[in-house]
Order: C-alpha cells, then structure tokens, then sequence
C-alpha cells in the first residue's frame, strides 16, 4: 500500500475521532502508530509482513516518545507552569494588575491589552512560546475574569499574546533555524524584534476594536484613582518587577542562561512568598498539583504531536510535495506561495519544532536558489510557526490555556476568540513579506 | 530497486552531511539504481540516541550512531573517543575504520546490537575559543568556564576549570553574556556557528579527536542483499572515509584562513600550546584511559589488545601520511 | 453535579460516588503525583543551587544535566493516570455539546477505549527499553555514570497507571450506560 494513502486515510479518521471529542493526544498518537505499523508491514511492495513490522513499530513510537521527554531544555516549561501558579497564590499577579489597572481602567480593553504587553515582556525572558503561553495564562486570566472580561476575549488574548514568545528574542525557534540554515544567531534576534513589536501593536488594534464594538466584553471598571494612588499602586508591584529584573540580569549579565531561569524565579518567587507571609502551605502544595497536572497534559499532547512528526517524515510527503515545484517549474513567487501554504497547513496539525524539522531540509536549498534573502526568511518562517499555534484544529497554544482554565473555557470558544485576532495576525505576516526591511533593519543597521 | 532509508540526528547542513549525500550518489550509480537513499535529518525519525537501537530493530536501515550517547553498548567504539597525539582527520579515521574491520571485539559489539558496520567519521580536530584572556598554557584554563565534551570536558575540569554545560547551540549566547569563558569547539563549527562575532581567542590543542562516529546498517537489511552490492557497500564504506577526511581536512583549512582574514571584521587571534603543555594534556587523560581498559576487561574485551592495535595503526597511517601523502594528492 | 462532564480529580467531594471509583487507585494515582511535584521541586532546586555554586565558588553539580533530564521523567509522566482520572485531556467539545446524554456516555467509551488501545503499545515499548537497559546496565556518559533505568522505570508506570486508570474508566462508562439504559426503559 502506498504511504501517501496509509497517510490520507489514517489522517480522516483521526480527524472524525477529534470532532468525537476524543483527546486530540490519543487520535493523534493512536493514529502514529497504526500508521507507522501499515508503513512497515507493507514496505518494500511484498505482501503484508504482520510480525516484522511489529518492532521496527515499536522502537520508533517509544524511542520518540521517551526521548522527547527525556530533555534538558523543557524542563523550563514546568518550571515556568509552577512560577506561575506561585506568582499568583503569593499575590505577585494580582498586584502588577491592580497596578496596570489604575493606569489603563479608562481605556476599553485595557486589562486585555496588558495582558498581551505583558505576554511581550514574557517573551523577552523566555525563548518559547509554550512557556509564556502556560505562565501568562496562569497570570492573567483569572484577573480578567475577575473584572468581567468575556472568557473568549481573555482566554484569546493569552492565546495569541502567548505567539510573541518565538518572535521576540531569545528565542528557541531562531537558534534551531540558525543552525539549520547557518544563519548569525544574533542577526536572527534583531530581525526579530520589529515584526514582533509589529504583532503586538496588531493584538492590541485588535483588542480596541473588540472593546469598542462590544463594550461587554471588556467592560470598563467605573472607579477613578488620584495620581497618588496610582503611585503606590505601582510601588506594591515591586515583586513583579524583582523577577523581572533578575531574568534579565541574569541572562544577559552571563549568570545563567534562558533554560535556568525559569529555576531561579520559581525559587525568588517562592521566597518572596514565604518570607512576605503570603504563600502559606496549602496554597503551595495547591500551586504544585497544578503545575503537575497541567505539565503531564502539555507534554501528553506535545508527545503526540512527536510521534506524529516522525510518521509523516517516514512517509517523505513534505519532499513530494517540494518536489513537485522543481517538477513544474514554478515561477519564484509561486514557490513562495506553495511555502507558505505549507507552512499554514502544516502548522493546523503539528507542533512548531517538528515542521521545522521536517521541511528546513528540503526548504532551504529551494529558498536560497531563488537568492532570497535567509535572515528575513528566518522571519517568515518562525511568524508562520507562530500563526500555526493558534488556529485549529491543532493548536498547541489554545489547548494551552484551556488547561490553564481547567476547562471552564471549552476549547472552541477560545478558538472562535482567537479568529479575531487571525485576520490581523495575518496582515501583519503579509507586511512582514512584502517588506523585507521590516526584518532586515535592524540586523544590517548593526555594525 | 530497494529504498534504504538513513536516519540522522543531525541536520543536514556542512561536511559529513555532504559527504553522507555523495555516499547516497555513488551507491545509486554503483548499483546502476538498484539501491537508493532516503534522507531522514534532524532526528526527525530517530532521535540520535535512540539510533542503534532503532536501526537494530529495523525502524531505519541505516544512519549515525555516536558512542558517546550508548557508553555500555558501544563500549569499544568510544576508545576512538579518547585523546591521542594524533589529530588528522585521515590518519585517525583510517586507524579507526581498520580497527573495527579488524578487532574481533569491536566486530561482536556491532553484532550484538545486530548492525553491520559500513564507516566511520570523526568530528574533527578538538580546539577551544574564548572571550576575554586567551589561553596560551594549561595554566590559563584555571579558573574559566568551560564548555566541554566528553573525556575531554573532565580533562578541562581536572585542570581547574569550571564546567557549564549546554548544547553548542547555546555557545553563542553563552560566550557573548559571559556565562561560558571558552568553548571546546571544531574548527569549521566557529565560522558555521558565527562565534567570533563573539569570541576571538583561538587555542589550537592539537589534542586527538572524537572518533567514536560510525555508520551502520541493519544487518538483516545488509544480510538480504547479493554478494555483489555488499561489496560495493563495503568498498563505497572505505572510499568514504577517504572523501569524508579530505572534505573534513579542506573545510577546517578553508574556515582558519577564513577566520585569520577576518573578512566580516571580525579578527581571531591563533594560539597554540607549547610542547610541554601538549605533553602534559595527553598524560591528563592517563586515568580516563586506565578507567575505559578497566570497564572493557569488566565487558569481557581484551581492552589492552584493542588499545596498543590502534595506537599502533594511528603510526602506520601516521607514517604513510608523511612519507606518501593523502590518497587524494597521491 | 454534572456526572457527564465531570472535570473534578479524585480529590473532589464526590470522588467516592455510586460510581465506585476503586479507591486504592485514587490512592495510588495521589501518591504519583506527589512524586512529580517533588520531582518539578527537585528540578527547581537542582538547578537554582548549580547556578549558585557555579558563580560564587567556581564548582558545578556532577552530572546536574542528567539528572534534570531524569527528573523531567518523573515530572510529566506520573500525573497522567491522575489527569485522565479527573477527564481532564484536551479535547475539542463543539461538535458534541448538543448531543443527548446517552449519545454522551457513548463518546465517553469511545474516548477511553481508543485511548487504552493507543496506550498499551506505549506501554510495552516502554517495558522493552526498561527490561533492556536494566539487562545491558546501561549508564549515562557523565562524570558519575549514572544508570538509565531510573527514568525509564519512572516512564514505565507512568505509562502503565495510565492505561490502568483508562481501562477502569472504559468499565465505569460501561456500567453507567447500562444503569442509564435501565432509567429510561
Ligand atoms: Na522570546
Ligand atoms: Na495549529
């Protein structure tokens, strides 16, 4: 049997068991495996070989599965999940957004909008989305609620806030294209920097917009501050600010790197909290449980997504579909095109370091034949990744925060939320293309 | 024809891929396309530990597999691991290739894990760039935070250094923050991972090279095939190591004068240890050497036999090298 | 309480309800996640006092690497028979929501059946990379060549709690659709 249909007719059926309410883990790993089963049973054109495609079968699925886990640098993703189960039982979230609230409760919206400027000051600490997606959704969400703000607009906000985490440096996605394409990693960072400033001036556009055509959603708090008050509100959020201050210091005065992080601000934050009296026992043990749960669910799904990864790289459809470019010999724009389209597409069932895995190779000598240029394209590339963690019906982000919400929020509200924010998150991709010096001002204008 | 599907933890990008891809060329025109290859990079099938295992069961048939990841099955293959006095790509990979086609040991640890061995490569000779202070002496290392790798790593440590591990992805950040004082580096990966955009002090140690990097291939898959295309794998396997050492040898050479050029601005400066420091760093490994014989007698090799043989073919290949030349200006 | 869509832990009120949830694996399924936690602490600390070391007295944990990636195991594997016992995967519930409560209990069996089949050759690859690396004792190349099969133990009954803990929810949906079926005779 051919592995295109293995592929197409194992991909139908795991798409009727999602909208089956099936845990998208279990169709898309159960799907991996009968697959990648099928894919050695019927190799090499003989007829069916049952027992000998048993463990070929075996050694992929556990072999990806464990050494997936088995990782040094996602450890910062349940250390970053517990920060932010922390932050907020030791009342450090709460305060920042007492404080954010004083200044912006005129504006419409302006809970959500700070929300997604803080999602930006995450990314600039943490090199993954995930991360800041768990964290800021930890943080900001309960707040928003706690004001009235719709559970679409303020679970979305997160969602698409959380995308912000790749795009402004550090940035894990960067240094894996870097590598791939021996691109300056530096260069990539700065590159970054405009289109990721670009996104979030969108969100917030978007966010206004919102607000104003439906002012329930994000309703304005009827109580008005004096200056001074605004002040010492601002003074009290001065735990938030410490965490911050030590990221930063410490990754870019070299005393530890973006993966250690996460570990020394669990631990000043769980020091704050003893010492200030606000993290008492229960609410830690509490903070931690949490943190378990929601790390083993997010690592469930991404584990999946792996497994997913190395079937489809096993049947070689991302190289047939390239190959066809060479074979028709498409004009330069119409490569572009069928790249990108991939790229969306792909990115509606996979997790972003698999694609990157799976197309960089076959992507990068089509891109740098057309003499384009591989920084900006570093760009393209890592917005199109991020536009994929939010749109369905694979999208690590959302499910993100709807573990985060403990499921009060279903997922489909946060995706209908998030088509909002889509429209415009799609825009500002097609400036980023259209206008290369967006991306490459910064990095040439260097030295 | 047969499809063969290779899987590799890497990326597709710089020498050894490149040569990987030759391999691929030459085993289609040999076979007249009765065997192809189909890439599977970036671990994207099979993380690189999970290879030998996974090659041995058939989920690939064939790829990398580096000792380093396996220490218990791949014992005798991180003896290539260890340091020596000699650096030379071809030298070493040629000393290496013909002790595992030769030891009876090496021979049934690749059986064991039911792989047929068809090459090997070397990462290259080993070389530490710093920020800041050079080092110049083995006195220098004292004190600096060092990225290392392998037995070379706890030489470093030994030496008074202070280990900080990361991935070589991370260098980058690390050297430019100040977290890591120097990285233990190849020569061709400073100019592929831009690092003198963040450090210019180069210390060539001369230092032997990791060589415990071999292709293999499933041995049902290899067993399966007529007597004549598994001679033209096993001549194809031989004539790689040569255009691997050739190619490995030309990029190092290319990214030094690179590098000394300093074409984007960026200049280097080259250090090199005196030969009473290069002696001293080789009797460093001593104990690391006494711990690998102690486990492999522990294995039932005879871990002594296998250590002199392959000193002794580093001379040879040594000694053929500067009397005759490489093979490819022969 | 809505016993359908129930998105409580073992630890809720009705935990014990007329639906029997076995109560040793309740038990069970806490202390696991209890071993994560300290597992996600451990990490936390591991690293924290490496960074500390490292700065103020030049010195670094042996092995501090190895032992994180180690930990993560214990840390994201174990609590899943916890998460699956509160039904708390994430799932895509907008094309179901307006199905009748009948059709629901069928999606549920649907669910932890697909899910314990998915599992269990998970399970027993797990089983074989633990058997092997305990047979081949294998270790980490490190400065303490630690053993591997601490981490692959802790995938293991990860793994095996979370197809026990499917298996008995598969049985549970069954009894609830057959005490449903006799309601509505
Ligand atoms: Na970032
Ligand atoms: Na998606």
């Amino acid at each position: 049997m051919d592995p295109g249909v293995i592929g197409l007719s194992g991909f139908a059926v795991a798409m009727v068991l999602i909208a089956l309410r099936v845990p998208i883990g279990f169709a898309l790993a159960g799907l991996a495996i009968i697959c990648t089963y099928l894919f050695f049973g019927f190799r090499g054109g003989e007829e069916f070989q049952a027992v000998r495609a048993v463990y070929p079968t075996m050694a992929l699925i556990s072999s990806n599965v464990f050494e997936f886990l088995h990782s040094y640098p996602l450890s910062m993703v349940p250390l970053f999940i517990a920060l932010g189960h922390v932050a907020f039982h030791a009342g450090i979230t709460t305060e920042i957004y007492f404080a954010v609230r004083v200044w912006l409760s005129r504006i419409p919206g302006g809970l959500a909008m700070a929300s997604v400027v803080g999602c930006g000051g995450f990314s600039a600490i943490t090199g993954s989305s995930v991360a800041c997606a768990s964290a800021m959704g930890r943080i900001c969400i309960p707040e928003m609620t706690r004001f009235k703000y719709s559970p679409s607009l303020a679970t979305s906000t997160v969602a698409v806030g959380g995308t912000l985490g790749a795009l402004i440096p550090p940035s894990v996605l960067f240094i894996m294209y870097g590598l791939f394409t021996e691109q300056s990693v530096n260069k990539l960072f700065l590159a970054g920097v405009i289109p990721g400033l670009l996104s979030l001036l969108g969100f917030m556009t978007v966010i206004y917009i919102w607000a104003r055509l439906r002012p329930e959603a994000g309703p304005v708090p009827d109580e008005t501050y004096t200056v001074k008050e605004r002040w010492i509100a601002t003074a009290r959020a001065w735990p938030a600010l410490l965490l911050f201050v030590v990221i930063i210091g410490g990754i870019y005065g070299g005393i530890f790197t973006a993966t250690e992080a996460a570990a020394v601000c669990l631990s000043v934050a769980i020091g704050y909290g003893v010492l200030a009296r606000k993290l008492d026992w229960d609410k830690f043990l509490q903070a931690m449980k949490d943190t378990a749960v929601q790390s083993a669910s997010i690592f469930f799904i991404a584990v999946c997504a792996k497994m997913f990864v190395a079937f489809v790289s096993l049947t070689g459809l991302t190289q047939d579909v390239l190959g066809l470019t060479e074979y028709y010999q498409m004009p330069n724009w119409a490569i572009l095109v069928v790249i990108v389209l991939l790229y969306l597409l792909m990115g509606m069932f996979l997790d972003p370091l698999g694609i990157m895995l799976l197309t960089l190779p076959f992507v990068i000598p089509l891109v740098e034949g057309m003499g384009l240029d591989l920084i900006w394209f570093g760009v393209v590339v890592v917005k199109l990744l991020e536009i994929g963690l939010i749109t369905p019906p694979v999208g690590l982000n959302v499910f993100i925060i709807s573990s985060v919400v403990e499921k009060t929020v279903p997922v489909h509200t946060i995706f209908r939320g998030v088509i909002n924010f889509l429209a415009m998150d799609l825009f500002v991709f097609a400036l980023i293309v259209i206008f290369p010096v967006l991306s490459l001002f910064l990095p040439n204008s260097q030295f | 024809g047969k499809t063969l599907t290779w899987t590799d933890g890497s990326p597709n990008r710089g020498t050894r891929a490149e040569a990987s891809m030759w391999f691929a060329d030459q085993l289609e025109q040999r076979t007249n396309g009765d065997l192809k290859i189909e890439f599977h990079w970036g671990g994207a099938l099979l993380k690189a530990k999970a290879a030998p295992k996974g090659i041995g069961a058939g989920a690939a048939d064939m790829g990398l597999v580096l000792g380093v990841y396996n220490p218990k099955f791949h014992h005798g293959l991180t003896l290539g691991d260890l340091p020596t006095q000699y650096s030379d790509p071809w030298v070493s990979t040629r000393a290496m290739y013909e002790l595992i086609q030769t030891n009876k040991d090496l021979q049934d640890e690749f059986d064991k894990l039911n792989l047929q061995f068809i090459a090997n490569v070397t990462a290259t000779e080993i070389q530490l760039i710093c920020k800041g202070d050079p080092v110049r002496t083995l006195e220098d290392i004292k004190g600096k935070k060092v990225r290392g790798i392998g037995v070379y790593g706890k030489i470093f440590k030994d030496l008074g250094a202070t280990p900080v591990s990361m991935t070589v992805y991370k260098s980058y950040q690390g050297l430019d923050t100040g977290l890591l004082d120097c990285s233990q580096i190849y020569t061709y990966a400073i100019p592929a991972f831009k690092l003198q955009e963040v450090a210019s002090e180069v210390t060539l140690l001369d230092w032997g090279a990791l060589l415990g990097l071999a292709y293999v291939m499933n041995k049902d898959t290899y067993e399966a095939l007529p007597q004549e295309q598994k001679d033209i794998i096993n001549q194809l396997g031989s004539d790689y190591v040569d255009h691997f050492a050739e190619k490995a040898r030309q990029g190092n050479m290319d990214a030094l004068a690179e590098l000394e050029k300093a074409a984007d601005g960026n200049k280097v400066n080259i250090h090199t240890l005196s030969p009473a420091d290069k002696e001293k760093l080789l009797e460093a490994s001593g104990p690391y050497l006494a711990e690998w014989q102690a486990e492999a007698e522990k294995l039932g090799m005879d871990g002594a036999a296998m250590h002199k043989q392959f000193l002794a073919l580093l001379k040879k290949y040594e000694d053929e090298r500067l009397s005759a030349g490489y093979p490819w200006t022969r | 309480m809505d016993a359908l869509r129930s998105a409580d832990g073992p630890d809720s009120p009705d935990s014990q309800d007329m639906t029997g949830r076995p109560l040793w694996l309740a038990g069970l399924e806490r202390g696991l996640l209890t071993i994560s936690v300290i597992c996600i602490l451990a990490m936390g600390a591991l690293i924290t006092l490496n960074i500390l070391t490292r700065t103020f007295f030049g010195w670094s944990f042996p092995d501090s690497v190895i032992i994180v990636r180690e930990l993560m195991m214990g840390a994201v594997v174990l609590p899943l028979a916890y998460v699956t016992a509160g039904r708390a995967h994430i799932m895509v519930e907008v094309f179901t929501s307006r199905m009748s409560p009948g059709a629901q209990l069928w999606l549920n069996i649907l669910s932890s059946a697909v899910g314990s089949l998915t599992l269990l050759p998970i399970v027993y690859g797990g089983y074989l990379d633990l058997t092997g690396v305990w047979e081949d004792e294998a270790y980490f190349f490190g400065d303490l060549g630690l053993p591997e099969w601490p981490g692959r133990l802790a995938f293991f009954l990860g793994y095996t709690f979370f197809v026990v803990r499917l298996v008995v929810l598969t049985l549970q949906d069954v009894r609830e659709l057959m005490i449903f079926k006799n309601k509505n005779k």
